[in-house]
């Protein structure tokens, strides 16, 4: 069973605000992620400027996961031209997210989107 | 800004202290980020001889114009993956107060690190931008 973390963040509905274009790449990025690494506990995303910041949280990951997860992290690279994608791993390893690490309150969530077209 | 012989001087320096961390074990946090380092100076010696203009000064702008060689097809995939395996270490060590299992620190040293070394080396002695000593 996965821990439960970070409560304070993007729990509600998506950021209607958040671009289409991020939350495409977002949410591409996140099926992705999901089917192949398990590892992977939780993904958010904030527009700063022309960066377009991705945070991969994790408990823990091992080495050979963590360059699968570049790997997917360049397939975007590839396709998407603009924005620049900066993506940062978060190691969580048994802390609770909200002790060691600070999200802008507006981060988009992609699991939110992805269990709503689910659920229908 | 830096020339390319400069950043691969700086690039030597960083790996001669990274030869004198008798005790890495204790230092992992530091291993990482000298490896980091020493890649940032290899990929802004690319960077330079690539696109013919000043190495970036941030992190994104730096990641922006690999994401760009890569398109052109100029960049492997795998160089670009291996930088970004150094820089999440670094910053998760430094940043995230990570204890960092052995495999990565490893990983780090002996793969990440020599993969990106070893294609910048290999694309400055092409374009004729280094000489004997690499």
């Amino acid at each position: 069973m996965r821990p439960k973390i970070a409560t304070t963040i993007c729990d509600a509905a998506p950021r209607l605000s958040f671009p289409t274009t991020d939350a495409q790449i977002v949410n591409q990025f996140y099926r992705n992620v999901r089917e192949a690494l398990p590892a992977v506990e939780r993904i958010l995303a904030h527009r700063d400027g022309d960066a377009l910041y991705i945070w991969v949280i994790v408990d823990d990951i091992s080495y050979d996961a963590r360059l699968k997860l570049y790997e997917i992290e360049n397939d975007l690279v590839m396709r998407y031209e603009y924005p620049v994608l900066m993506f940062q791993t978060v190691w969580r390893q048994g802390r609770p997210l909200p002790d060691f690490y600070t999200f802008p309150s507006d981060s988009y969530d992609p699991s939110v989107d992805y269990r709503h077209a689910h659920s229908a | 800004m830096p020339t390319v012989p400069e950043h691969l001087a700086q690039c030597e320096h960083n790996q001669a202290f990274l030869d004198q961390l008798s005790c890495a074990d204790q230092f992992p946090d530091w291993v990482v980020t000298v490896c980091f380092y020493k890649a940032v100076h290899l990929i802004d010696a690319f960077l330079v001889a690539n696109f013919g203009v000043p190495s970036p000064d941030q992190h994104s702008e730096r990641f922006r114009r690999l994401g760009e060689a890569q398109r052109a097809g100029v960049l492997p995939a795998s160089v670009y993956e291996h930088y970004h395996s150094l820089y999440d270490l670094s910053i998760a060590a430094r940043y995230q107060c990570v204890k960092l299992p052995a495999e990565h620190v490893q990983g780090a040293k002996t793969n990440d690190l020599p993969k990106v070394e070893q294609w910048v080396t290999k694309y400055l002695k092409m374009k004729g931008r280094i000489g004997r000593r690499y």
